[in-house]
């Protein structure tokens, strides 16, 4: 019964049902993933560290459950499942292709910048340096926008709860 | 003068970068970062760009952390979550 009042009070962007934008996707299934996953966690009333451990697990799952079209989410979702303690969105593998510098030096000093930014541009992206640079190229992009959204999907519980 | 456009950059695993690769990355990442997006000026060097690439990128993960912190800190001191209003209020604001 919730569900009929819920819907007729959502508005309708356009008129064809199908055209959701993207963004408001993305942003409903994080928030319809991550809101339930906090409602079953046991919060342990001792240790804040250990609950903003648990809850930083679930945000991230949810970034990764709700972005599963993007290749940096399956590398999220993999650094998440295989640790029993939750881990922080950085990487920290360094096992995979690096990007190289080039020969060939004119203008020596502004290559060897380019490319230490885009190693380090490599770190920040989950599952960056085990791609290719064509692939990193593609998913930055797409990073960027998730990682906004999620902000804002976040932004919007916490105001809800406080 | 050497051509720097190398052939290698045609290999699809290669790791090494074409110009015509950073000059995407960089035209794609000016119209990304709203620090870049306002200054809207046509000589940005690319590292500039990379690098207010990975200081935004590192804000945003700052961002989430602290919201996440500040959720657990809320979930942590009550024990009535009450999680089907915060559902019915997000949906009905989208």
């Amino acid at each position: 019964m919730e569900r009929q009042i819920i819907n007729k009070k959502k508005r309708v962007f356009s008129v064809e049902p199908n055209k959701i934008p993207p963004s408001e996707v993305f942003t409903r299934k994080y928030t319809r993933l991550l809101v339930p996953a906090l409602k079953k966690l046991n919060m342990n009333k001792n240790s804040s560290q250990a609950n903003q451990l648990t809850v930083k697990h679930e945000v991230d799952m949810a970034l990764a459950l709700s972005a599963q079209e993007f290749a940096w989410s399956r590398f999220l979702l993999q650094k998440l499942s295989s640790s029993n303690n939750p881990t922080t969105t950085t990487s920290s593998s360094s096992n995979g292709i690096r990007i190289q510098k080039r020969s060939g030096k004119e203008g020596g000093d502004e290559d060897g910048e380019i490319e230490e930014k885009l190693r380090e541009l490599q770190k920040l992206l989950p599952g960056g340096e085990e791609m290719n640079v064509e692939e990193m190229l593609g998913e930055i992009g797409n990073y960027i926008k998730c990682l906004e959204l999620q902000t804002i999907a976040l932004k919007s519980i916490v105001e809800d709860t406080t | 003068m050497s051509s720097r456009r190398s052939s290698r950059s045609r290999q699809s695993g290669s790791s090494r970068i074409s110009d015509d690769q950073i000059s995407d990355l960089v035209t794609k990442l000016q119209h990304l970062i709203p620090e870049l997006r306002r200054r809207r000026s046509d000589k940005v060097s690319a590292s500039k760009v990379l690098q207010e690439t990975c200081n935004y990128i590192r804000n945003l993960h700052r961002e989430v952390d602290d919201l996440s912190d500040r959720l657990s800190e809320f979930l942590a001191s009550t024990d009535d979550y009450s999680a089907e209003a915060a559902i019915i209020r997000s949906l009905l604001d989208y």
